[in-house]
């Protein structure tokens, strides 16, 4: 990625946080019920795949880190900070890993980073809450995993070329 | 190229396939599950737990409250349903069969709720 000196580089992290910060926060105002509790989106997500399929990973840790504490001292609580670091690192390793086979798209990728981000949570999830049953909840998260990784997917997709325009690859 | 890019789309979509198929699978193990998981039939008045059934023996239980009014409710291959009521609104009857835990049939007049409770905690939303 080109970029003209470090400045740059900065500003232009400091916007994807800003705009995946703000995304988040969108988010958690609309009081959509997707068919049980705690299922959003994650639209913010959108913005680290974008990085992710730049090749700009360290960035995409960054941009990733800082957005989920910034929202979670912002909006959230201790709890929901310590499951959105525990879900972005299950999806951002499992996103890593396929980035780097060729052949595998983007919505692909994206359906399993939503997945592994429900799988590192509903992990926490059963060592917070030890005792509790969680085992039927499971399946509701896969799919809901799949169905908001498929959206970021295709978003990701269809704006891509729009925000490298200009830009060698 | 073009060749390339067409075994690229088929292996796209094989993944996507395979996936899905896990999704499903992960269902149908579920629904498989809670079925032979004990459930408990709660029936609660005024607030107390009064009895408890298990939910897979079949009977009938006549309620009666305070006032001499009564429900009646009847327990059926795994799902429980007010039959009868002398309320005069009947909601109670209309809300059917129940059969998961977490559910309940809600008598207001009669101030009864019928509740499935599973052999585990339900999980906690204040948490997510």
């Amino acid at each position: 990625m080109p970029f003209h000196g470090r400045t740059q580089q900065i500003a232009y992290d400091g916007m994807m946080i800003a705009f995946a910060m703000i995304v988040s926060y969108l988010e958690s105002l609309i009081p959509v019920y997707f068919g049980a509790p705690g299922i959003k989106p994650g639209f913010a997500n959108f913005f680290i795949v974008f990085l992710l399929s730049q090749k700009r990973y360290k960035e995409a840790v960054c941009v990733n880190l800082c957005r989920i504490l910034l929202t979670g001292f912002l909006f959230g609580n201790l709890f929901s900070i310590a499951y959105s670091l525990a879900g972005a690192a299950c999806s951002f390793v499992i996103m890593y890993i396929m980035f780097r086979i060729p052949w595998i798209s983007i919505i692909n990728i994206s359906i399993c980073g939503g997945v592994a981000h429900n799988i590192g949570q509903y992990v926490l999830a059963i060592v917070l809450l030890k005792g509790t049953d969680l085992r039927y909840y499971l399946p509701v998260l896969l799919a809901a995993g799949v169905a908001c990784g498929a959206v970021n997917g295709i978003l990701t997709k269809t704006i891509r070329p729009y925000l490298v325009r200009n830009r060698k690859e | 190229m073009e060749q390339n890019k067409k075994k690229n789309r088929l292996r796209n979509s094989i993944l996507f396939a395979i996936i899905c198929i896990i999704v499903i699978a992960a269902f149908l193990i579920r629904n498989f599950r809670t079925k032979d998981m004990p459930q408990i039939v709660e029936i609660i008045q005024d607030g107390t737990v009064t009895q408890s059934y298990s939910l897979t023996e079949n009977r009938n239980i006549r309620i009666t409250d305070a006032h001499g009014n009564y429900n009646i409710i009847c327990i059926t291959h795994g799902t429980v349903q007010i039959t009868e009521a002398d309320c005069n609104n009947q909601d109670c009857v209309r809300q059917g069969k129940i059969s998961r835990s977490g559910q309940s049939i809600i008598c207001l007049p009669h101030r009864l709720v019928i509740r499935i409770k599973g052999a585990t905690q339900e999980y906690d939303a204040v948490s997510w």
